[in-house]
Order: C-alpha cells, then structure tokens, then sequence
C-alpha cells in the first residue's frame, strides 16, 4: 500500500469480479448526456441573449446534458476499478460542452479580439514582414507567424480556418501537461481525474482562444510538467516545523514522513537532453506573447528557490532572453510606453485597474462581474482548505504552494490592461484546481454514497459557476452573421486609406487589409490600464463624427454601427437600450453623410456620395 | 510498458513519423482544397519534428515524450519562422523544408541507434 493511499480517498477494496453495473450506468448516462447536449444546442437562440450572457438563453436540455455528464464521472471516478478509457471520455465530452458550444451553435466567430488576430495574421501572411507601427502585436509576433506559416502552408485565405474550434483542440491539447503535473503531485488516480475535471469547470478567464495566451499556455504547462516530474530534483520531507502545530499534525511525527511520488528517474544524458528542450520551449515564448515568459521565468525561480529544481542557468537564460527581446525587436513598444509602464507599476495601481475598472455597467453586467468576483474568492478560499487538508494528512506539496503563489508578483509588475488578476488566476489555476479536488474529494472515513452525492452537487454548483463567469461577456461576443454582412460590406466599398469609425470597439472588424485603414472610436477611450467608456451624449457623438470627416476630406470617412455595439454599450457603459439606434438615425439625417447599407446587423454610413443598399 | 510493447513502440514510431512526413509533403504539394490538407499538415507541424526529437531521449513514458513533443514542435516551427521573418526571408515552404529535414533526421539517428544495440 502506498503511502498515499492511507490519507486520501482510499479506493474499495478490489473484489476479484467487480460488477459492470456502474460502468454501464456511467456510459449510459454520459452517451444520454451527448444526445441531450445535441437537441439543446440545435435549440439555442443565441441573438437573444441579455446581460447575463449565455446562461439567460440556455435551453434546459444544455442543463440536463451537464448533470449527466457531471452523473457519469461521479459515478466513474467512485468505480471498484476505475476505468481511464471512460474517465478521457468524460473529460473528452466535457471539453466540447464548455467549450465547444460556440463552435456548433454560432455561424460567426466570437470575440473582437479573435478577429483583429485573424487581420494581424492576414497582414503576415501578405507581407511576410511585420509592422509594430500598425499593432503593439507586432512586438511580439511569434503567434502569428507561426498561423500565417500554417495559412500559407493550408493554402487557405485566412486564418479564420482555425478558430472556429480552437478553444476545443486548446483545452484537449492542456490534458497531457495537467495530468503529468497532477501525477507529480500524487499516486492517487481519483485525485488526478478530479483536478482535471476541477480544472476545466473553473477555467473561466476565456484566454483559451486563437490567440497568443491560449497557445502559449500550452508551453506554459509543459514546462511546469517537465519541471515537476523528469527534473525535478528532490523530494524533501514537510519540515518539522509544521508537526508542531496540532490541527495540521493530528496523526503524529509518522504522518510527517509521508513524500510526494518520487521524481521519474533519468539518466544524466536524458536530464540534460531534457534542460536543453525546456530551454528551447522557453525561450520559444519569448516573442510569441508579452507575459507567459514572465510567468514562466517566476515558475521557474520559484522551483529554483524552494529547491526543487536545481537548473538554476534556466531561470537566467530566460531572463536574458526576455530583457533581449524587449531591448531590441520590442525596443519601440517600450520606448513609446515606458512611461505609462512605469507609472502603473505598484499594488495601488493594479487593484484599481483590475477590480475598480471591472465593476462598472448595467445591473445585470453588474452582477456578473460581482459573480466572477465571489466565484473566484470561493475557489482560492476551497483551494486553501484542501492545502490545509493535504497538510493535516501528511502531505506538503511545497512545489504546488509555492507555485500558486508565484504568479502573484505579476500583479505589481503591471496591470496589464486591467487584466492582470485574470492572468494571475490563470496562471495559477492548475496547482488550485488540484487543491480543490483535494478539498471536494470524499475522505477515507466518510460514506460513499455521502461523498459521492456531495462531489456531485459541489462539482454541479462549480460547473453552473463557469457557465455564468465564463461566458456572461456572451451578449456582445456573438456577432449574427447579418453584423458581419455589413462590416464585410464596409471593406468591400471603402477604399484603402479610409478611416474607420466606430462608437465603441466591439465589433467584428480589422480581420483584413489592417495596414490600409485607419481606426477610430467617438464614444470610447482605450487606455494602457483598459478601456473607459464616455457618457452617452448623442449630440457629442455627431460631433465628433462631424469633426473627423472635416478633417479627413481626402480621404474616405466611414462609420459603421452594429447590434454588438449597442450591445455592449449597454451592458457595459450602461446607456439605455436603443441609443445607438438614435445615433445611426441621427447620422441618416446628418448633411455630408450618407448611409451606404443597412441589414438588421448594423448601418454603414460614409462621407462620399456612394447610395444605399441592404443586406 | 513491458520490454515486448517498448520494442514494438520503437519499430513503430519511426513508421508514423516518416509516413507523416510523407503525406502532408504530398498534400502541400498537390492542388487539394485546405479542408484536406489540414489534417495531415497540422498534424506534422504539431507533432513530427519534435517526437522525432524527443524519441531520442528514451523516456520510456508515453504521454511525456508525446506532451513534449508537441510542444517542442510547437517552439522549433516558432523558432524558424521567427528568425525567417526578421531575416526577411519568410517563405513557408522552406520553414516547412526544413521542420521536415529535421524530423527525417531525427528518426534516421534514432533507427540507427535502435540497430545498433
């Protein structure tokens, strides 16, 4: 027996013929679960969804299909003999219901962040250069070079091929990383299938996209993966201190030897092999995303600090190799920002950037936002028990706390957008969904049939949890085809030289020609820290508009307004529904504006005399 | 995995690796729609180089040396084509020339290595 299996959810004892009975009712209900999520995603009207997001349009049979495949591996991972084949099948079918939906039930993709990536990789893929003048991605292309690689290789006309199911193939790609992190960290099957499964419920930040934080998270894992099993360097024993303290010591000085699994044993040739490829990885992020390296240079000192890791040149050549980066292919990125830079560094700054800035909108957007806020303290606050937990049972996993950690000290480096408590939680999330499931599951002593029934609902309430965390930004992701008729229509018509206005930046434009048009938004400010939306003052905006097409007679003006627009003014400047409906209006009747197409999706208005036409 | 299942997993790696290589150099080369070409171009870029690497560590566990595969595969395609577009010398063809140099090389050292014990 080994040492682990004293302490945590200890498996039924093994009889020589173990009934198939759950193990056809898991399948049944996971395969019921499948046709379920089927019926309720042919069903879904995602063009109705209100500030809630996704859950406000959700069909019941989408509900249904999550509880039973929630059902199915309950009932699996509290099998006799457990099975991987189903467990992967459980976690394969969750990974297309909380990610995938999108993928079947929207024609378009979402997000106006993933379009301006497909533009940024159309700009690479024409030129076969890049231009930091145009995109502050350019400073760090890796990503989209490597998509304009692949685009060219496809021979396909945009990287649009990709994201349609990107978030699906990433989170399928993070199960081997998480597994072998998980591995180092216990002997207990159960327990790594309910990480995973914890992980996935819990990865509500939405980065997981075409985009350069979801590819390179990937690297991310495998680095801590490798860095956990195959180099690490020592298994070190809970320090006596920690025998001292009662609640954490109730068993006595015996539980205190108990050891995380032994490191997978190498040869010196194979270490070294394996130093080199970690180094390669590494370094390989450095110009493909501004702060997956910083999270893996902290990683990596972190191990190198608690002693768990004793390639300590790692940790330097990454730094030189970030420092590089910035001093020479990043140079105009940080010369043109290093004031702004430096004046958001600090706490005071970070918490106003990342928390204030966020609680701002419609009510309901209100909600969310307060939700993701108190959905995330309950996790880190379940996480805490479970280390709490492991301790009190022996195990001190100072790696994974050391780990959680670690990605903190980004937060005073910058706020990154007002995005920084989002990466860090990110960051962190593998080494907390693990102390989760250490916390939810079911303990030696504890009824089976109990802690499985509280598995179940706990796992539930955290599944319904993401659903509103995760996609309550829904409302003004989706974009109807008809909105991407009339931006389509907009860069057919607008010749190169235009400047493009918009009211606000949520819509789905910059996919194409980034380099022959010139941006603008007249009712939002975008700034280092975020994006700050101005009071909606109708007469202002006509202004403003007015003012720019004054000043840019030479060349063509055109302002597009479409439903996501409004959408996400709404939700999140909280002006009253139908005001962008008035500012198109009040445009239609401005002199030296015409409008030039107009479908249910949006208007197109521009300076030049060119006529209507509908979509 | 026992020593019969290693030695099968060590004939039959190098197989998938040249045979992949093969395909998606036949389907970037031929006139087919992109639809068809995806699976076995994305396939090489994200697995072949670097498994074919990797393999010649002998890890002996199959989900790592497969994890670190892909993802140094990942790095050695950035890694080119990053150094190709600030050489400005970017043509996705001889970054897919040589990503396939280096997996046939890589096998070839590790067949021999095989024969050799």
């Amino acid at each position: 027996m080994t040492t682990e299996q004293l302490t945590l959810p200890r498996s039924p004892p093994i009889s020589p013929t173990p009934s198939t009975r759950p193990l056809v009712i898991s399948l049944v209900t996971l395969l019921t679960g499948v046709a379920l999520w089927g019926v309720g995603v042919s069903r879904i009207k995602l063009g109705r969804m209100n500030d809630f997001g996704l859950v406000s349009v959700m069909p019941i049979e989408v509900v249904g299909a999550l509880l039973l495949v929630t059902l199915s591996f309950v009932i699996t991972i509290t099998m006799a003999r457990a099975r991987p084949i189903l467990v992967l099948l459980d976690l394969a079918v969750l990974v297309v219901m909380l990610y995938g939906l999108f993928a079947f039930a929207a024609t378009e993709p979402t997000g106006e962040v993933t379009w301006r990536h497909i533009g940024i990789v159309d700009y690479v893929r024409r030129h076969g250069t890049t231009n930091p003048q145009i995109d502050a991605y350019f400073n760090w292309p890796g990503f989209f070079v490597v998509a304009a690689t692949a685009v060219k290789l496809l021979g396909a006309d945009s990287a649009i091929i990709f994201v349609r199911w990107a978030s699906v193939v990433l989170n399928v790609l993070y199960l081997g990383p998480l597994i072998m992190i998980f591995r180092s960290l216990t002997s207990d099957r159960r327990l790594i299938w309910a990480s995973v499964w914890v992980f996935l419920i819990t990865d509500w930040i939405g980065q997981d996209y075409f985009s350069p934080q979801g590819f390179t998270y990937f690297t991310y894992l495998t680095v801590l993966a490798l860095m956990l099993t195959y180099l690490s360097s020592s298994t070190r024993p809970r320090p006596a201190w920690i025998s001292r303290i009662p609640f954490l010591s109730p068993w006595g000085e015996a539980q205190s030897a108990r050891q995380p699994p032994v490191p997978q044993n190498i040869s010196r040739r194979q270490r070294g092999f394996l130093v080199g490829t970690v180094a390669v990885m590494s370094l390989a992020t450095v110009p493909e995303h501004q702060l997956t390296p910083l999270a893996i240079l902290l990683a990596m000192t972190t191990l190198v600090v608690v002693r768990r890791f004793d390639a300590w040149g790692l940790p330097l050549l990454l730094a030189t190799g970030i420092a590089a980066w910035s001093m020479f292919p990043a140079s105009e990125y940080f010369a043109g920002h290093l004031s702004v830079l430096a004046n958001e560094i600090g706490l005071g700054t970070a918490v106003s950037a990342n928390v204030g800035g966020r609680l701002q909108g419609s009510h309901d957007h209100t909600l969310v936002v307060d939700f993701r806020l108190l959905y995330t303290l309950i996790i880190w606050a379940v996480a805490s028990f479970g280390v709490l937990r492991r301790m009190r049972s022996g195990h001190w996993d100072l790696s994974a706390i050391a780990l959680t950690i670690a990605p903190f000290i980004l937060i005073v480096l910058t706020p990154y957008g007002g995005e920084m408590v989002l990466r860090v939680y990110y960051f962190s999330l593998p080494f907390v969904a693990f102390f989760c499931a250490a916390a939810l599951l079911p303990s030696a002593s504890s009824s089976r049939t109990l802690g499985a029934t509280r598995l179940f609902v706990v796992l539930l309430l955290l599944i319904g949890g993401f659903q509103v965390a995760r996609y309550g930004n829904a409302a003004y992701d989706y974009f109807t085809p008809q909105e991407v008729a009339a931006i389509r229509h907009m860069y057919a018509v607008a010749p190169p030289g235009s400047l493009l206005v918009a009211e606000s930046p949520d819509l789905p434009w910059k996919y194409r020609d980034y380099e022959n048009h010139k941006y603008a938004l007249v009712g939002t400010n975008i700034w280092q820290t975020g994006v700050t939306i101005k009071p909606f003052n109708l007469r202002a905006l006509i202004r403003s508009v007015t003012t720019l097409i004054n000043q840019n007679r030479r060349r063509g003006v055109y302002v597009i307004v479409t439903r996501s627009q409004s959408i996400y003014l709404h939700a999140a400047g909280n002006t009253p529904p139908g005001s962008l409906d008035r500012f198109a209006r009040a445009l239609e009747r401005q002199r030296g504006v015409k409008l030039v197409f107009h479908n249910s999706g949006g208007w197109v208005f521009t300076s030049g005399a060119e006529g209507a036409t509908g979509g | 995995m026992d020593s019969v299942g290693r030695h099968a997993a060590r004939r039959r790696w190098p197989v998938i690796l040249v045979g992949s290589t093969l395909l998606a150099t036949i389907a970037v080369a031929a006139p087919v729609p992109p639809g068809v070409r995806v699976p076995f171009v994305l396939w090489f870029l994200g697995v072949c180089p670097g498994l074919a690497i990797v393999r010649l560590a002998r890890l002996e566990d199959g989900l790592g040396e497969l994890v670190t595969g892909v993802a140094l595969s990942f790095a050695l395609l950035a890694a080119v084509a990053i150094a190709s577009i600030y050489a400005q010398i970017w043509q996705p063809y001889v970054i897919f020339g040589i990503l396939a140099a280096i997996a046939l090389a890589a096998v070839a050292v590790d067949v021999a290595r095989t024969r050799s014990r």
